[in-house]
């Protein structure tokens, strides 16, 4: 009983001391760790990157000292540049963060400074991918995009086959008929796919949940006043991240959405960091347990 | 600095905030506005794919780059034949899909000629066109476009 009872005591110190600590260091250390979940995906750089992470959490002092943060923004930018137009959206968006860290930790209210850059790369990142979505796409609101990704796209095929009850060997026929038409542009107006109605009404979901959740985290971010809506900006930012990367094969980028979370999160806000904390730590198991292929 | 002025946790001054240290904070989200608004200026003007350039655009189309092909053709004597993409320039090919912009097709068009040049393969320009194919939202009919042309003759000049 007493063995339970230090356990229970050191956990509840761990997780006091994980939401009570000082934001910088929290949002600093958790973007060293993201950098080492996923390393910068460049074969040049990506030492100097794990190594520069790697520094900054054991040596935590560094963490704190905007020399590191240089480096790193220069390693996260090179793989950006340096793979121009290849680098996915979020590689964009860790150099962004690891500048800003740096930007902030040259100035007075380093909290203050980081809480402003949190808010609003996230209301920024959300206000550009709902303006792709409802505005800008020909093919997403029609719920064409949602329909064909989850027929083709191999990352979603335990998904397509959870909610669509496809068999492995349907998906892979749908999935080679839609390829040789990409490679043959002149190929068949008709192609015999196989689409279950419930696979259809999933996407129609799907559709209209991630823009809704999506134009809901921008607004809330970049409410101008820090009352009502702003107030409640958590909310809909911790929903997109249990929800969307417990399918969407992107954990590097929820990641980052979440630190930057935390690091304007106000202090006094402990269970709302131990949200975030927790749905950071979820976001790995999404990516090591494939769940949907657990239930299918 | 004086031994006796303040300093950071970090290192950093302690005095009246500099014009620098108000803009600073601002930096990363105003790169971050110049980048998206280049990637929307190069997705109109040069078919970029919305997924790609650090726009925010990932999962709002089907058109990511993979439904996007790439047609070779080699001029000899005022005829055309259609050739393969050697797997040499799969990484070429990937970078022209996603963003065919005149001097990326530019790029390919040599890349092309060289290797085939190297053949021993004579011809008088390398002609390049760029598909996509989008989808009916309804009946899921596909639909080829050709989203770009270009043309490089022998010497290097594109027509």
């Amino acid at each position: 009983m007493n063995h339970i009872k230090h356990l229970w005591d050191g956990l509840s110190r761990g997780y006091r001391a994980a939401v009570e600590m000082e934001v910088v260091d929290l949002a600093s250390r958790l973007t060293l760790l993201a950098l080492l979940f996923n390393p910068v995906d460049d074969q040049t750089v990506r030492p100097f990157g794990l190594s520069l992470a790697g520094v900054g959490l054991v040596f935590s002092p560094a963490a704190r000292h905007p020399a590191l943060w240089f480096f790193l923004t220069l390693v996260t930018g090179w793989r950006v540049v340096a793979d121009w137009p290849l680098a996915d959206n979020h590689a964009y968006l860790l150099c962004y963060w690891c500048f800003a860290l740096f930007c902030s930790l040259l100035v007075r209210d380093v909290r203050a400074s980081l809480a402003v850059n949190g808010r609003l790369l996230i209301g920024l990142v959300f206000t550009f991918a709902t303006l792709w979505k409802a505005v800008l796409s020909p093919d997403y609101l029609n719920g064409t995009f949602f329909r064909m990704f989850l027929l083709i796209d191999e990352r979603f095929a335990d998904l397509s086959r959870l909610v669509g009850g496809l068999s492995a060997e349907q998906l892979e026929a749908n999935r080679r008929l839609v390829e040789d038409r990409f490679h043959d542009v002149f190929g068949p107006e008709n192609l015999t796919l196989v689409v279950p109605a419930a696979l259809t009404t999933f996407a129609q979901i799907a559709t209209w949940w991630t823009v809704t959740i999506e134009a809901a985290v921008a607004l809330c971010f970049l409410w101008p006043r820090k009352d009502g809506i702003y107030r409640q900006r958590h909310v809909p930012l911790l929903l997109f991240c249990a929800t969307t990367f417990a399918v969407a094969p992107v954990a590097g980028f929820g990641w980052l959405l979440l630190l930057m979370g935390i690091a304007q999160c106000e202090p006094e806000r402990t269970t709302v960091r131990a949200l975030y904390l927790a749905i950071f730590f979820l976001i790995l198991f999404y990516q090591e347990f494939s769940w949907t292929m657990l239930l299918g | 600095m004086s031994d006796g002025e303040c300093r950071s946790q970090t290192g950093a001054p302690q005095g009246a905030p500099t014009r620098w240290t108000r803009i600073l904070p601002y930096l990363p989200s105003t790169l971050m506005v110049l980048v998206a608004v280049n990637q929307l200026i190069l997705a109109y003007t040069a078919n970029l794919s919305a997924w790609l350039g650090g726009g925010f655009g990932m999962f709002s189309t089907i058109d990511d780059g993979d439904n996007r092909h790439l047609r070779v053709f080699i001029v000899r004597a005022g005829r055309e034949e259609e050739v393969e993409i050697p797997s040499a320039l799969a990484d070429l090919d990937q970078r022209t899909r996603v963003l065919p912009s005149p001097s990326q097709l530019h790029k390919f068009a040599q890349a092309i000629a060289t290797l085939y040049g190297n053949e021993g393969k004579r011809f008088s320009a390398v002609r390049i066109e760029v598909w996509r194919t989008t989808f009916d939202a309804d009946s899921r009919t596909p639909r080829s476009q050709r989203l770009r042309e270009f043309v490089l003759t022998i010497d290097g000049e594109p027509h």
